[in-house]
C-alpha cells in the first residue's frame, strides 16, 4: 500500500529567515494525524536566509540528520564539535543524554536549503555522539547511498532504520526490497520521480507499507532527488 | 508534571565562560530539564573580536519574560567579570525588581564564577552553590527544581 504526502500538504512556517516545511508535526505545526511514521518523527525541509540560523538549544534522546541540498551549514555543539556540512555530506548527532547546538548559515551571501530529521532511538540515555561523512555524487547517481544506518557504512544510529539517498535520471530506475513486516518513507527533495508508480515532486512524500518491494524511477526533464527509510 | 524550565545567562567575552554555561545547560538537560541560553550584551558593541562577534549573532539578551518563564536561573559570568557594568546591572536590577514584587520566590538561583556575591538577596527561593562542576550545577539545579515542583 502507498499513502501520498503531497508537498502542498505538510505544515508550513515562515519567519523570514527561516522558511520551513514540515512532513510531521513540528513547533506550532500539530496535526494528529501526522505524528511521524514509525521510528521516523521529523522531517523538516529548510530553507535559511544567508548568516541566520538557530541559536544554542538543547536536545535530548533523538537521533538527528542532516542533509544538505544547497549552500552550507556551520555547526556548534557543547561537545566542542566545530564543523561546516555541505551537498554529499551527511552529519548525524545522537543527542542521548542531552546536547546543545546551534546552526547557522555559514554563508554571509547564498540561502541554505536543507532536510532536518529526527528518528527516535530505540533506547534513552545513550553517550553522546556527533558523526559527519562525506561521498562522491557518483555514490548517489543511479543508486542508493546509505547514510544512516545502525551499523558500519554510514553515519551510526541508535534505531532499526535505514536512510538511502539517490539521485535518479529520468526513466533511471533503481529498487529497493523490503523485509518482512518493514516500511519505507520516499522523501522528495528535488525534481520529479515515481514511486511504484505513482507521481510525485519535490517535497512530496510516500509512505510504503505491506510491500515487498519499493520502485524508484527518475521523472520529468531531470529526474529527481530522493531520501528513502526503511523502518521496522 | 511540566518539565523544569533553567534560564542559563552569561556574559563572556572569549568563548570560556560560554563553554560552562554550555555545560551547565547540558547538566540540566542530562536531568531531563528544558533550557533557554541567554546572553549579557556587550559593554563594546563595537567589538570585533571573532568570539565576541559569532556569540553576539548565536545569542540574545534575557528579557524579562525569559525569567518569568523559568523555574530555575543559572548565572555565569568569569571571576574577573564586571558584574557593576551596565548591561550586567540592567540585567540584576530587572531580577531585584522581579524579587521585590515576589515574582522569583519559587525560583532557584545558583551561579557560576564571579557573579555568586550579586545573587545574594534578589529573593529567589533558594541560592545555592552546588557543585563547582557546571556540569554536576546544572543537573542539580534541575532535579531540585523537579523536588520542588512535586512537593
Amino acid at each position: 500500500m502507498i499513502t501520498l504526502r503531497k508537498s502542498t500538504e505538510r505544515g508550513h512556517s515562515n519567519r523570514g529567515w527561516l522558511d520551513s516545511y514540515f512532513s510531521f508535526s513540528f513547533a506550532d505545526y500539530y496535526d494528529p494525524k501526522h505524528m511521524g511514521f514509525r521510528a521516523l518523527r521529523v522531517i523538516n525541509d529548510d530553507r535559511i536566509q544567508p548568516a541566520q540560523g538557530f541559536g544554542p538549544h538543547a536536545h535530548r534522546d533523538m537521533e538527528i540528520i542532516t542533509y544538505v541540498l544547497d549552500g552550507h551549514l556551520l555547526h556548534r555543539d557543547s561537545m566542542g564539535e566545530r564543523h561546516i556540512l555541505g551537498p554529499n555530506e551527511v552529519q548525524t548527532m545522537s543527542a542521548g543524554t542531552g546536547i546543545v547546538h546551534s546552526e547557522f548559515n555559514a554563508s554571509e551571501t547564498e540561502e541554505v536549503h536543507s532536510i532536518q530529521i529526527w528518528i527516535l532511538p530505540a533506547r534513552e540515555d545513550v553517550t553522546p555522539s556527533y558523526q559527519q561523512i562525506a561521498f562522491s555524487p557518483e555514490e548517489k547517481r543511479g543508486q542508493l547511498r546509505l547514510l544512516a544506518a545502525p551499523k558500519e557504512g554510514a553515519t551510526i544510529i541508535h534505531q532499526d532504520a535505514l536512510l538511502y539517498v539517490t539521485e535518479l535520471a529520468p526513466k533511471q530506475v533503481v529498487r529497493h526490497s523490503l523485509a518482512a513486516g518493514r516500511a519505507a518513507w520516499v522523501q522528495v527533495v528535488r525534481g520529479s520521480v515515481t514511486v511504484s508508480g505513482q507521481d510525485l515532486s519535490e517535497g512530496d512524500a510516500a509512505a510504503v507499507t505491506e510491500e515487498t518491494e519499493v520502485a524508484l524511477a527518475g521523472a520529468g526533464n531531470h529526474g529527481g532527488e530522493i531520501l528513502l527509510f526503511d523502518l521496522r | 508534571m511540566s518539565q523544569p524550565i533553567v534560564l542559563v545567562t552569561f556574559s563572556c567575552q572569549t568563548g570560556d565562560t560560554e563553554r560552562l554555561a554550555l555545560s551547565a545547560a547540558v547538566g540540566a538537560v542530562q536531568a531531563r530539564a528544558l533550557i533557554r541560553l541567554r546572553r549579557i550584551p556587550d559593554v563594546d558593541q563595537g567589538s570585533q573580536n571573532t568570539e565576541v562577534v559569532r556569540m553576539r549573532k548565536e545569542y540574545v539578551a534575557p528579557a524579562e519574560a525569559d525569567v518569568l518563564g523559568a523555574d530555575a536561573l543559572i548565572l555565569a559570568a568569569s571571576a574577573d567579570a564586571n558584574v557593576l557594568s551596565a548591561p550586567w546591572q540592567e540585567f540584576l536590577n530587572l531580577l531585584l525588581r522581579l524579587g521585590s514584587e515576589g515574582r522569583l520566590g519559587r525560583k532557584v538561583g545558583a551561579s557560576i564564577g564571579g557573579i555568586s556575591p550579586a545573587l545574594a538577596g534578589l529573593g529567589f527561593l533558594t541560592v545555592t552553590q552546588l557543585s563547582s562542576d557546571p556540569l554536576a550545577l546544572g543537573r542539580s539545579v534541575a532535579e531540585m527544581v523537579r523536588t520542588l515542583k512535586s512537593s
